[in-house]
């Protein structure tokens, strides 16, 4: 049983599907083009798809990896070609690998994810968002308050951001790689939250949207491409 | 910027990533379909009065969306009522109602079709009208606005909506929707909405109220008349042959969870076993079954197109499609090849239907929902429940032979002719079927604690157009007073009692068999805020009876009189093909405790369907029944 990695989007109104949601729309896709899909033993068969590091609703990403499992051979260009056939535009399939069936599970190996940051509407300029991420960087502590449960929890999240930079792009824009999965964890809302705690953005900031690029697992103590 | 894709990116962009569920509100599924506005003559909307995700389960809608968006001069988009939250924020964003495939506001439609499905989806009905910037009253609106149609079981008693609604369409939708297409097709509409109007109500089956004169007095009508030129009562429409219809395969397949996530297919319409408190068994009179090749050949087809692991096999009793058996068997080896499971709703009660759900549903096994109505033998002859305490028993033994642990037991109190013994007899039935579901558990070598039932009580509601539809319903009450005979009646802890709030069923009483004048109140209610009534967590029944008492009228005397079986009733124009003396006939029956059997296997009982609509029961094994 062949296990295939995919990269997939999911742009414009897709953003507003759940984690579940997006295995519904790629289990269906699937079987409406013929793959045979593998299925887990048991009272209530599931189909073997699991996505990496699931996304908030409403975050846009032309990285949504998942490992699927499919039951007889398939290669990544026909699973690439059939899949694209059945998604519509904003979900397509822009790659896919075989990896080795005792391959660590995907969900296991992530270790960060990076991030585009748009300020659509208002915010800082660029050579003074420049200027305060540097200093933001240079903090030792960047206290990030949580709730959880009613609880709340204060945590030190500088540790979780890799790196951090502004871009000028079509709107200004904030790149930023961040830890992701187990061993420590930082979602893109939250650091938006630090940067307003921080005065990175002012508070007439509106307009901020997330976008995820790339999802990184961790070989040999080295961030790599997840697919 | 074309009007809808400015609207799409302010939904997108700004109204979406503050509300719950964003999912529900984008579109985009697969097989939904987006033609270019220009390119057809007739533009229809197909609204739900319910939000997503109950609308996108409901076959009628598959099958019309479909049977529209195959013609070639007209196209078919949908919309369904936001939540309160989504409403909340189009109201202060100036967003309109919009339509699922094009964000275009449902203002520019030519016409806007309503699915009228359940009493307590009026309010959602005039929201969406109003979210629409439409006038919510027909008499209000001119040239320039879309028509507003509205069909689906609860207009057979259209009275209460009729003030709102420019015309309804009584009975199967799939012919008559094709007739009012032609017609939009040929008339220059943007002339003259009465000279429209008169040329709807030319066509059969369509009632268009602001022609008729009705007039009240107590809860019968005094006097009624029609215009010139339009038909004095209203017949059905009856598709003859469901084979001659077409139904659909690419359907779509929703993004989000919805109620009912799966493939449809629709085995045959109508129920003659002769409930008597059942609508539904009289409206889509007679049987008509569609040929299992066809079925076989829908069910494959559509999960191809869709990619759904689970197809319903879809009627009023799905174990009685004469041909069930074969079509099982049929459909075995394909499923299981595919992974697919095959589901039947509603189960008759009796061993072969547990045997198939058995066949069915293999090792998935959480809990099995049987519907005897009525606690005493007595009062299921009185409601003709075919159902023997034999049959349940052995229906019970067989579920929980097969592994079931859990039974579902659905009743109602408040039926006409009802003794406290009766109530009481709805206990004892669910004591024996713990004692059995014990003994065969423990026969097996299992724990017999593991035996449970729940028992669900709800308050009989009277229909129009039923045998009981003169009956009176329990007042609130004498609901609660047999609830707690219920409650302080059933020891065993394995028995879990629930009941459904009284208040939903007085209301649903009072709107089912309202007349015109319930019209102020459903207005009434929505101006309060009234929304989503049928939904536990929003309905506020002290609005509505604030809504009443502006209007003056009485819920509680509309639902807890008998009527007068010589009057008028409200909804006597609108006939459903079935004689009024043979409801009464029923009636009298079960005053008796006399049952009827059912026409299909036996004699043609003489409801008058059959002669009067043209129309015959079609078995798939070729049986009719000789009206
Ligand atoms: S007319 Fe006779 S055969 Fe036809 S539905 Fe009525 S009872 Fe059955």
């Amino acid at each position: 049983m062949p296990r295939v990695r995919i990269r997939m989007h999911k742009l414009g109104r897709y953003a507003y599907l759940s984690h579940l949601d997006m295995v519904r729309v790629l289990e269906r896709a699937i079987r409406r083009a013929g793959l045979r899909l593998a299925y887990s033993q048991g009272f209530n068969p599931h189909p073997k798809i699991s996505f990496g590091a699931p996304l908030a609703v409403g975050v846009t990403s032309t990285c949504e990896v998942a490992d699927v499992e499919f039951d007889g051979s398939v290669s990544p260009d026909e699973i690439i070609n059939k899949l694209n056939e059945q998604l519509p535009e904003g979900m397509k399939v822009d790659k896919a690998v075989l990896i080795d069936r005792r391959a660590k599970s995907l969900m296991s190996e992530i270790a960060a994810a990076r991030y585009i940051i748009r300020m659509t509407l208002a915010g800082p300029e660029l050579g003074q968002l420049e200027d305060s991420i540097k200093q933001l960087l240079d903090r030792d502590q960047l206290l990030l308050e949580k709730t959880r449960d009613g609880d709340v929890k204060v945590v030190d999240v500088r540790p979780y951001i890799l790196d951090m930079k502004a871009m000028a792009g079509e709107t200004l824009q904030i790149e930023a790689c961040l830890r992701t999965g187990s061993k420590g964890n930082l979602r893109p809302d939250d650091l938006v939250t630090v940067m307003r705690q921080y005065g990175v953005l002012p508070p007439e900031t509106i307009g901020v949207r997330i976008h995820r690029i790339e999802l990184l697992v961790e070989r040999d103590g080295r961030l790599v491409s997840a697919i | 910027m074309e009007l809808g894709a400015s609207l799409r990116q302010k939904v997108l962009n700004d109204i979406l990533p503050l509300v719950e569920k964003p999912g529900r509100y984008i579109g985009g599924e697969h097989n939904s379909v987006s033609k270019p506005w220009d390119s057809v003559s007739t533009r229809f909307l197909f609204a739900f009065p319910d939000v997503y995700d109950v609308g996108m389960s409901y076959l009628g809608l598959r099958v019309l969306y479909h049977l529209i968006n195959q013609r070639e001069d007209a196209l078919c988009e949908r919309a369904f009522a936001p939540w309160p939250d989504m409403e909340a924020l189009m109201r202060s964003n100036g967003i309109p109602l919009y339509s699922l495939e094009s964000f275009t506001p449902a203002r520019r439609f030519d016409i806007i079709g309503f699915t009228l499905q359940y009493e307590l989806n009026y309010t959602n009905v005039l929201n969406m009208l109003d979210l629409s910037n439409i006038p919510v009253r027909s008499s209000d609106r001119d040239e320039s606005h879309p028509l507003i149609i509205a069909g689906g079981p609860v207009v057979y008693n259209p009275e209460p909506m009729a003030d709102f609604i420019d015309a309804f369409v009584i009975g199967d939708g799939e012919e008559v929707i094709n007739e009012i297409l032609d017609m939009m097709a040929s008339n220059d509409r943007s002339r003259d909405r009465l000279g429209l109007l008169k040329e709807l109500a030319q066509i059969e089956g369509v009632y268009v109220p602001r022609f008729y004169d009705i007039r009240y007095s107590g809860l019968s009508v005094s006097s009624f008349s029609a215009d010139a030129g339009v038909p004095d009562r209203i017949v059905p429409r009856r598709v003859r042959d469901l084979e001659s219809v077409p139904f659909p395969d690419e359907v779509i397949v929703p993004l989000v969870d919805t109620v009912h996530d799966r493939a449809m297919v629709e085995l045959f319409r109508g129920c003659t076993r002769g409930c008597r408190f059942c609508q539904a068994g009289i409206i889509y009179r007679p049987v008509r079954e569609r040929r299992p090749e066809t079925v076989r050949k829908h069910v494959l087809s559509q999960l191809d197109s869709t990619g759904y692991n689970e197809v319903s096999l879809m009627s009023l009793s799905s174990a009685d499609y004469s041909s069930i058996e074969a079509l099982i068997g049929s459909l075995a080896g394909d499923c299981d090849s595919r992974k697919v499971t095959v589901s039947l709703p509603s189960l008759r009660v009796d061993s072969f239907s547990i045997g198939l759900a058995n066949r069915l549903q293999g090792l998935r096994k959480s809990s099995i929902t049987f519907a005897p109505e009525a606690g005493t033998q007595r009062m299921r002859d009185v409601i003709n429940k075919n159902v023997t305490e034999d049959d349940l028993m052995e229906a019970a033994r067989a579920a929980f032979a097969h592994g079931w642990t859990t039974i579902k037991l659905y009743f109602m109190i408040g039926l006409p002719f009802e003794t406290d013994e009766d109530v009481l007899g709805i206990a004892e039935l669910a004591h024996k079927v713990i004692d059995q579901g014990r003994q065969v558990i423990r026969d097996a070598g299992g724990n017999p604690g593991r035996a449970k039932v729940h028992v669900s009580v709800a308050s009989f509601v009277p229909k129009p157009h039923t045998p009981f539809q003169w009956v009176r319903q329990d007042s609130r009450e004498e609901f609660e007073r047999k609830i707690g005979l219920l409650r302080r009646s059933i020891r065993s802890r394995a028995i879990k009692l629930s009941w459904n709030d009284p208040d939903i069923s007085l209301l649903e009483a009072a709107l089912s068999r309202g007349d015109r004048r319930v019209g102020n109140v459903i207005e009434k209610a929505w101006s309060m805020g009234c929304r989503f009534d049928g939904w536990d967590e929003l309905f506020e029944p002290e609005k509505w009876w604030d809504a009443f008492r502006s209007c003056e009228i009485d819920p509680e005397y509309i639902g807890t009189t008998d009527r007068d079986v010589s009057s008028t009733l409200p909804w006597d124009h609108i006939s459903t093909g079935v004689s009024k003396s043979f409801l009464l006939a029923e009636l009298r029956r079960a005053e008796r405790g006399e049952t009827t059997p059912d026409c299909r296997s036996d004699r043609c009982t003489g409801c008058g369907v059959c002669p009067s609509l043209e129309v015959s029961t079609v078995l798939s094994t070729g049986g009719t029944a000789d009206a």
